[in-house]
């Protein structure tokens, strides 16, 4: 009967399964260097999540890993959720996204108060393309969490003014004074050529 | 004043007592039809507007609905890094000044398809063509419904073809630095640019191989020019646009990642072409046509489509184009250079883009064909040069009767 209870208590606790690894926590995007998430883009997306969140009222964490999962996305993402409090303090509950290191796959868990619609969840998925190539990782994950962010938002008519770029205007300076070079040079010699 | 000044002014002032009142009177028809209801339609964006209004936007600084924004996009900066960003910058110039109305980011493309319209008709004059072939060319290129549409909805291939064709023009008439210039604008709108160049390189190997135009002098100096200034003025004006309104650091870098990009638009061998999408074959039966912009109504169940943007040809310009290519390279072997530049224009355009499909089986669509529809209006025109009148009258009624059947505006709304 011990026996047995035992063996009981330890597939309930998910015996032979390997345990659930999170990095820290690092804001809306959690991206471990092993990534190779570039900075601008990371600021780029912590930035988007910051503003769904503002728009919405809706917690939405991005998990990328940086290694193949030793458990389906699903219960990665589902212990994330748990363990940040994702969307204890926001009046519309709370995403978590978790990304494969590919990005040719991802899952959801979300809160009780489900901002995401099962229907939505599958068409952010569908949306991630198999084929998607190693290079073009960075740009799926933008995609996917773009794609969320717009669901989330839907029925809301909401206009921003994206994080202004960081411009080099002294390395624009120098080319543009090579171009103007160029155009007075060609001015210069159709100008001096005999008129016919 | 010096004499060369007063040469100048006085050429000047002799072109100007020349001009053609039958081209102004076309010119001043198109652009009534190009800025009638310009603004229309009140909401919604026409086709690849969706993208480039958004990115004109988003350059201008102004508020956006992050829709068909990648996901890593910046105020002040150009969000569609797949092309080079001097029309969207034009157009977000438009759009600042008219205060984001359609208007702003229309109006370029009409002034580029109206100068388009010039070009062509300076195309056919500087080859030894007389008034009426460049006034039909003029025409013909005018009426064609997808040169129509794209002179009045803000995407980039009309800054493409328009700064080719004055890149082309300008050749033609000995100024092949200026003509390196525009063609380098070609570029800096789409990377395609660079096809108007080995187009006229074409032009120019061409005319010193074949047996019409033999004794003819190589023209490297010429050549040396286009090419030379081309290259330096896109190379700097990419840098300089780049590290202003992009993340790309060097021009080199930009183009690494256009050319990645475009690599990804593939489908597998096999794999039919999906939705709008057509292959190169295609689009000489005009096949897979699509909606760029339809508005239905529906009162009291009667269903009318009051707008309907067609990206699709002229049926007549499109049936007669092989033909009167055909004509033009046998023409071009004889030593016609007018029918050589058609000719060239169209292989310089067309090829490569059939070359890649049939390689990578790249994703086409069939206004990838309106680069070439100069040529074909200029191919046409000297072909019907050498037919009657009343048959030129009959093609040029046919392509107009098309041009109405197409019109995106139904006349009583």
């Amino acid at each position: 009967m011990k026996r047995l209870l035992l063996m009981l208590l330890l597939s309930s606790a998910g015996w032979g399964q390997a345990p659930i690894f999170l990095p820290g926590i690092e804001g809306h995007l959690t991206a471990p260097p092993d990534t190779h998430l570039p900075l601008l883009t990371k600021r780029a997306l912590e930035m988007s999540l910051d503003q769904a969140k503002e728009e919405t009222k809706v917690d939405f964490a991005v998990l990328y890993l940086s290694a193949p999962p030793t458990a389906p996305l699903t219960a990665v993402a589902q212990k994330a959720l748990e363990t940040w409090n994702i969307g204890k303090d926001q009046a519309n509950g709370g995403v978590m996204l978790v990304v494969s290191p590919d990005a040719r796959d991802c899952d959801f868990a979300q809160t009780a108060g489900q901002p995401l619609s099962l229907r939505s969840i599958v068409r952010v998925k569908q949306a991630l393309q198999p084929g998607n190539r190693p290079a073009r990782a960075a740009d799926a994950l933008a995609s996917v969490i773009e794609r969320t962010r717009r669901i989330l938002r839907q029925g809301r008519e909401v206009k921003v003014v994206g994080m202004p770029l960081a411009r080099r205007p002294e390395r624009a300076g120098r080319y543009a004074l090579g171009s103007v070079v160029v155009v007075l040079l060609a001015l210069f010699l159709t100008w001096k050529k005999p008129v016919s | 004043m010096s004499e060369g000044w007063k040469l100048r002014l006085e050429g000047w002032a002799a072109q100007i007592k020349t001009l053609d009142p039958y081209l102004i009177a076309l010119l001043l028809v198109m652009l009534q039809l190009l800025m009638w209801r310009v603004a229309s339609p009140q909401v919604g964006l026409i086709f690849d507007e969706a993208y480039y209004v958004q990115d004109a936007r988003v350059i201008a600084g102004l508020p956006v609905n992050p829709d068909k924004l990648p996901g890593n996009w910046f105020s002040g900066g150009d969000p569609n890094s797949e092309h080079p960003p001097l029309a969207k910058l034009i157009m977000a110039l438009g759009t600042w000044l008219a205060c984001e109305n359609a208007m702003g980011w229309r109006f370029p493309s009409i002034c580029l398809g109206l100068i388009s319209l010039v070009c062509v008709y300076g195309i056919v004059r500087s080859l030894g063509g007389d008034r009426w072939q460049a006034r039909l060319a003029a025409a013909i290129l005018a009426l064609d419904n997808l040169f129509f549409v794209h002179s009045r909805i803000a995407t980039l291939d009309i800054y493409l073809v328009s700064f080719g064709l004055i890149g082309t023009w300008l050749y033609l008439r000995k100024k092949p630095e200026l003509a390196g210039l525009a063609l380098g604008c070609a570029t800096l709108c789409k990377i395609n640019g660079l096809l108007w160049v080995a187009a006229l390189g074409l032009y120019e190997v061409l005319r010193f191989l074949l047996p019409g135009t033999r004794g003819h002098r190589f023209p490297f100096r010429a050549l040396f020019a286009l090419v030379g200034f081309w290259a330096a003025f896109t190379f700097f004006t990419l840098g300089a646009l780049d590290n202003y309104w992009t993340q790309f650091n060097t021009p080199g870098e930009h183009v690494k990642h256009i050319f990645s990009f475009h690599n990804t638009l593939v489908r597998q061998p096999g794999e039919v072409p999906q939705g709008a999408e057509s292959t190169p074959l295609m689009w000489w039966m005009n096949e897979k046509a699509f909606d760029y912009f339809a508005l239905t109504t529906n009162a009291n169940g009667v269903v009318d489509h009051p707008v309907v943007f067609l990206g699709k040809m002229s049926p007549y310009v499109i049936a007669a184009a092989p033909l009167a290519l055909l004509f033009c390279a046998v023409l071009g072997w004889g030593g016609d250079l007018l029918a050589l530049l058609a000719f060239c224009l169209f292989f310089g355009n067309y090829v490569p883009i059939l070359l890649t499909w049939i390689k990578t089986r790249r994703i086409c669509y069939l206004y990838y064909m309106l680069p070439s529809l100069p040529s074909f209006a200029i191919a046409i025109a000297h072909c019907l040069q050498r037919c009657p009148p009343w048959m030129r009258a009959a093609f040029l009624l046919a392509v107009l009767a098309s041009f109405g059947a197409l019109f995106p505006f139904k006349w009583a709304t």
